[in-house]
């Protein structure tokens, strides 16, 4: 039997699709991600400190307005912040204005650089629903998205460009006022039990998704933590809360634009997992991952660690709560040590 | 030693990534999607990644990792058992036919992602079972398990075929 699985993975290696062909798709998925969605450039979580959105139950087959419930943030510091939080855009505009029945979470939102996004998981118990809308500067809709081939058609008064693909939906329109919105849906199964329905039907809630988005909401982004200090020069530019890897901020000039070749700015963002559990998994994998190995001084009272690298300099503050930590990760204008403690002493956690 | 761009790494690793996606997969077109979306994620990722010992590994880590927790619709693209009946006893000490991979293949198709993932990190990539539980974040005996109810689910799979073709029509 062991032998027929390898002879059977090696005589089905011919399937793999064309790698240059994926470098290309990839690369253009990064230049639009870079536009479209510069507040997630740092893809961890990090919290924004502001007020909270909430989770809303769909009922039905009728609209269902997700209605953010504002919760302060800061559930009772042990000790009042010594500073405000710095300005963030951490608000959003966009918001779906209808979503399939079902219990809905928010598990992302985010607003940088001029760009929002906000993606909703809708679960029936057995299937589940992702649900991503978008809005950008510009007024060119996409060429190209991931696979398959798009076509323009026209849905409640816009001009829609729209891929439909199998368990996945996406479409892109010039908005009235200016700006691109852009909607993904992708149908999924929770826990293999079962699936959801056809193209067909998904393309029907993206369409009915599209036509119902909101772009006159005040939505605060949930945030667990905020900043309170900031290198000269930099402001905060992007505020990004995810549901499973927490709440990140980018910091960088207040002029500085999204671009293919923008640089690593700073940022500061919570990570699920603790100084301990990192080292524990770099030993299991005999790997360096490029963390904070260096203990620092103590910053509110956790324990810190420096990167050992020379550049690019982080800092790690540990276990800000249970099982969650934050990066600090220097970039133009943060570039030394002392420009991270900075940052951490002014980090306002709750 | 100077480390790789992004760009480097893709070039160089993504023909390897896309064939080890294909064998988690089974489907051209999901091994493609799942690429990408890993790519994308590994790409803001990069400066941890690159400072990592074996980029490589980390990344397909984070594919593997990706894969088990997908959300695509594996069952409605993957579950294509083929209806055709056994045409006769097979004759399984002759060396494995293109027919008979095909078979494997599609059985594959049936396995939960963990089961088929440890196999194919077992049987494709080779890797010691200390080394896949790592990848899993799980223990050896966990990969263990995995392994001995795919391939019993193998085995029962053919071996109740092969009883059904025995039976007199």
């Amino acid at each position: 039997m062991t032998q027929q699985l390898r002879d059977t993975f090696l005589a089905h290696e011919h399937l793999a699709p064309n790698a240059d062909l994926a470098l290309e798709a990839i690369e253009h998925r990064i230049r639009t991600r870079r536009r479209s969605r510069a507040a997630v450039t740092g893809a961890v979580v990090a919290v924004a400190g502001i007020v909270a959105g909430a989770s809303v139950v769909a009922g039905g087959t009728h609209r269902s307005t997700p209605a953010p419930t504002h919760i302060p943030v800061a559930k009772q510091p042990t000790a009042p912040p010594t500073r405000a939080a710095l300005p963030a855009p951490a608000h959003l505009t966009i918001a779906a204005g209808w979503l399939p029945a079902g219990t809905m979470h928010e598990v992302i939102a985010s607003n940088g650089f001029g760009s929002q996004m906000r993606g909703y998981d809708v679960s029936t118990g057995a299937t589940s629903t992702y649900v991503l809308i978008s809005a950008e500067p510009g007024t060119a809709l996409p060429t190209s998205y991931k696979r398959g081939t798009p076509r323009d058609v026209r849905i409640g008064g816009h001009l829609v460009r729209e891929w439909s693909v199998d368990d996945w939906y996406h479409a892109a329109f010039v908005r009235p006022g200016g700006g691109v919105a852009t909607i993904e849906i992708e149908g999924g199964a929770n826990q293999g039990k079962g699936a959801d329905g056809s193209a067909a039907e998904l393309a029907a809630v993206g369409q009915h998704v599209l036509t119902a988005m909101r772009f006159d909401r005040h939505d605060p982004i949930k945030a667990d933590f905020a900043i309170g200090y900031l290198p000269p020069g930099l402001a905060v530019r992007s505020v990004t809360r995810d549901k499973s890897s927490g709440t990140s901020y980018i910091l960088a000039p207040p002029t500085a634009k999204v671009s293919d070749t923008m640089p690593d700015y700073t940022t500061v963002s919570e990570l699920p997992e603790t100084h301990a559990q990192l080292a524990q998994g770099a030993s299991r994998s005999h790997k360096k991952p490029g963390q904070p190995l260096t203990p620092g001084r103590p910053v509110k009272g956790h324990v810190t660690y420096l990167s050992s690298d020379t550049t690019p300099t982080s800092l790690w503050v540990d276990s800000v709560r249970p099982g969650v930590s934050i990066q600090i990760t220097g970039g133009p204008g943060a570039t030394t040590a002392n420009d991270l403690y900075r940052i951490a002493d002014g980090l306002i956690l709750p | 030693m100077s480390r790789a761009t992004f760009e480097e790494f893709a070039r160089e690793e993504l023909p390897g990534l896309l064939r080890y996606a294909v064998m988690l997969t089974g489907d051209r077109e999901l091994a493609q999607d799942l690429v990408q979306d890993v790519m994308v994620k590994a790409h803001s990722r990069w400066r941890r990644i690159e400072a990592a010992d074996h980029p490589r590994l980390y990344v397909k880590t984070m594919l593997t990792r990706a894969f088990i927790s997908w959300r695509r619709r594996w069952a409605v693209r993957n579950i294509v058992l083929s209806d055709d009946p056994v045409d006769g006893e097979p004759e399984r000490d002759h060396a494995l036919s293109i027919v008979d991979r095909a078979d494997v293949w599609q059985r594959l198709a049936t396995l939960p992602r963990q089961q088929r993932a440890v196999l194919v990190l077992r049987y494709y990539e080779r890797l010691t079972d200390s080394e896949i539980a790592t990848m899993l974040g799980c223990t050896d005996g966990t990969v263990r398990g995995y392994a001995s109810r795919a391939l019993t689910a193998l085995r029962l799979n053919i071996t109740a075929e092969l009883s059904n073709a025995k039976e007199p029509t």
